[in-house]
């Protein structure tokens, strides 16, 4: 029981600790921070409350295996992230004024166009924050708005 | 003479089941692990390629209601172990006889599972009042006038956050009628086998404790500093 409180104590003080460390402008530590305690106290909660010291080697095993799957499913996602050649578009909610697709009247207006095909990954992160909305040419219902399509981004013109 | 065969079958058997028991937990919650893995790398990715849209969105969490929350599950967490503890622990789970209980210790893991239930009821109903603030501050992706929909990768934020709260949520409600379930035999009649129910619904309990360990990070405490 005592060690129990103990683990009690050291969680809630480590709690208080990654939130007095997400106040601290660290920059990229702040993350590194909270995942590293986070870490902790998870251990904590593994070898102090669930016992996993004392559970069967086959119950070890099932959670070394879950945790190796998953450490293989993130080291595989991330490079498949590393080497993929375009962004995925920006998600977003419905945006007010918006209407269906203009079905090939131009080329590049169908709204079911999520991905962002354009210039090699470096070159739209650098210009992800100047993108505009494009405004297609189509005019629809005869009350002279233009015909927008909220996902379809284009990076303004050079210069 | 005879008596003592079937005996001794009936404690092997017992101590058989509760191994079995055991590790099928440990086994369900390997894949629960697999699950909650994805949801977090699938944040993991997304906020590395909008940062600040994530930041942006994550300072717009109620950062008192998710420490808040964070206490109650420690504090409950430590309540079902402290329970698990009195009925025999990891040893009575894996089959091991454990000495019988007297009154004062039986009433005590029965207090400490009502607890446990009750700071796991409270966390669901903070967590109701939570959702009910990003309703009315227009903090739900998707529907018309969200209010982070100039910034790219917040709407992503947002319905990742409401995926992983609300599926760690309904894990929540499971194990808190778990426990009440397990209260309630336990009072008719406290015996090593619901025991070793409390000590399996225990190790349920602090797994979900462990995924908002995680959780409480990554959605509530990014961008704070700036």
């Amino acid at each position: 029981m005592k060690r129990i409180a103990l683990a009690w104590a050291a969680l809630l003080g480590l709690a208080a600790a990654s939130l007095g460390f997400a106040y601290l402008p660290l920059g990229a530590g702040n993350l590194i921070a909270g995942m590293t305690i986070a870490a902790l106290k998870t251990a904590i909660v593994a070898v102090v409350f669930m016992e996993l010291g004392r559970a069967t080697w086959l119950a070890r095993l099932a959670i070394a295996a879950a945790l190796g799957a998953a450490l293989l499913l993130a080291v595989l996602t991330a490079l498949d992230e590393a080497t993929r050649p375009v962004d995925p578009a920006p998600v977003s909610g419905p945006v007010a004024g918006w209407s269906p697709p203009c079905h090939g009247a131009w080329p590049r207006c169908p709204s079911s166009i999520t991905t962002h095909r354009g210039p090699p990954r470096r070159e739209v992160r650098r210009t992800v924050r100047a993108r505009v909305l494009v405004p297609c040419p189509r005019q629809d219902g005869g009350d002279g708005v233009p015909h927008r399509h909220p996902r379809l981004l284009r990076d303004p013109p050079l210069g | 003479m005879n008596s003592v065969g079937p005996a001794i079958a009936q404690v092997a058997g017992d101590a058989g089941r509760a191994r079995v028991g055991q590790v099928a937990m440990w086994i369900f919650l390997a894949t629960e692990i697999a699950f909650f893995a994805g949801v977090m790398l699938a944040y993991a990715l997304a906020r590395a390629q909008w940062p600040e849209g994530f930041i942006a969105a994550s300072r717009e969490t109620s950062v008192w209601i998710g420490t808040l929350n964070t206490a109650l599950l420690l504090t409950s967490s430590a309540c079902v172990a402290a329970a698990a503890h009195a009925t025999g622990g990891a040893g009575a789970a894996a089959g091991r006889i454990v000495p019988r209980l007297g009154h004062r210790e039986q009433r005590r893991v029965l207090v400490l599972l009502a607890a446990t239930a009750a700071l796991g009821l409270l966390f669901l109903v903070l967590k109701g009042v939570e959702y009910r603030i990003d309703w009315t501050e227009h903090l739900i992706p998707g529907r018309d006038g969200f209010r982070l929909a100039d910034e790219p990768g917040a709407a992503l934020f947002f319905a990742l956050y409401f995926v992983a709260t609300g599926v760690h949520a309904a894990h929540m409600l499971a194990g808190v009628a778990v426990l009440i379930a397990l209260a309630v035999a336990w009072r008719r009649a406290p015996e090593p086998r619901t025991g070793r129910g409390i000590v399996n619904a225990a190790l349920y309990w602090h797994f979900v404790d462990a995924v908002w360990i995680f959780l409480w990070p990554l959605l509530y405490l990014a961008g704070r500093a700036g």
